[in-house]
């Protein structure tokens, strides 16, 4: 089966059609969609600013990435479900839009980034000294990558 | 005329609201720029909030995470008050009039006491409970009233676009 098969039948599911037809699907699942954002976005950035430097300096980032890990799987989580239902609502426009195919490359290289080279980053990081030059690289194209997950996914509503 | 719908037409027609809206790039950007800004301030007074309830940083200081974490939490704010500010001159009519950007204003001023009776308050005697895993039943308090305030501030933000 094609991506654009599989498109094509999810667009034919009931679910798919309630979601299309309800007034408020969209609007209530994009808010979840944010929610989640929030919470993602938070937990990355304290992190990576660590490794910049800025921030919760007093312990390392190794441990503030510990600490995080449950909010950043939790709500990745969030985001994950509540955007396979904002796709949900219209598969085939989605399926179309160049802006949702950027993202969904953007954050499949965010993710592999994040649970390998970053992580293994992270756990050099296991104490409170300066972070090495590469930590603060790794710091930046993480940053890069999710910003531009959120930068394709506002594009998504915006560009089409 | 209501005087605050006189202000809002005034800054709806001003040249910088103006500009904001007759182009097609900027209110886009300035609002993405408005949702990072919100997952740095939210992100840090979250980690606040969860030390305070003993969920996170349980075995470090509440002040040491607080100081910490404030001039993060303030850069994010000024960052967010500013683009927040630029997107409402450049709807200021349309906003005057919309339910859910009364709400979202009555939810930010409630939500910017809840820091300010925090820190004259309960965070006073932080020295006596810093070490404490789960803070004082006053500041859980503040803690789960920030959580909830910030998540439907969010989300009556979010309803702005929808209610038109």
């Amino acid at each position: 089966m094609s991506i654009l098969q599989l498109f094509r039948w999810v667009a034919h599911t009931p679910f798919s059609v309630f979601l299309r037809h309800s007034t408020w699907g969209f609007a209530v699942i994009e808010t979840v969609h944010l929610l989640g954002l929030a919470a993602l976005g938070g937990a990355i950035l304290i992190v990576d600013l660590r490794l910049l430097g800025i921030g919760l300096l007093r312990q390392p980032a190794s441990r503030i990435a510990r600490e995080l890990s449950p909010i950043l799987l939790g709500s990745l989580g969030v985001m994950l479900i509540s955007g396979v239902l904002l796709v949900m609502t219209g598969p085939l426009k989605y399926y179309d839009s160049s802006s949702f195919r950027l993202k969904m490359l953007l954050f499949f290289l965010a993710v592999a980034f994040y649970f390998s080279l970053h992580r293994s980053v992270i756990r050099s990081n296991a104490d409170v000294a300066p972070s090495t030059s590469m930590s603060k690289i790794a710091a930046v194209v993480s940053l890069a990558l999710w910003l531009g997950v959120g930068l394709a996914g506002r594009a998504i509503g915006f560009l089409g | 005329m209501p005087p605050l719908l006189h202000l809002c037409q005034w800054l709806h027609d001003s040249a910088i609201g103006t500009a904001i809206r007759e182009s097609t790039y900027a209110f886009p950007v300035i609002e993405t720029v408005h949702v990072l800004a919100i997952t740095l301030l939210v992100g840090t007074v979250a980690i606040v909030d969860l030390r305070l309830l003993g969920i996170l940083f349980k075995r470090e200081k509440v002040s040491v995470i607080v100081g910490q974490v404030l001039p993060l939490a303030w850069s994010g704010f000024a960052i967010m008050f500013v683009s927040g500010f630029l997107l409402f001159v450049s709807e200021a009519e349309k906003s005057y009039a919309s339910p859910a950007f009364r709400v979202k204003l009555v939810l930010l001023l409630l939500v910017g006491l809840n820091p300010i009776i925090f820190h004259s308050t309960i965070y006073r005697t932080v020295a006596t409970w810093d070490n404490a895993l789960v803070a004082p039943r006053q500041a859980r308090t503040a803690a789960i009233l920030s959580l909830t305030l910030w998540s439907a501030t969010i989300v009556a933000g979010r309803a702005i676009a929808y209610f038109h």
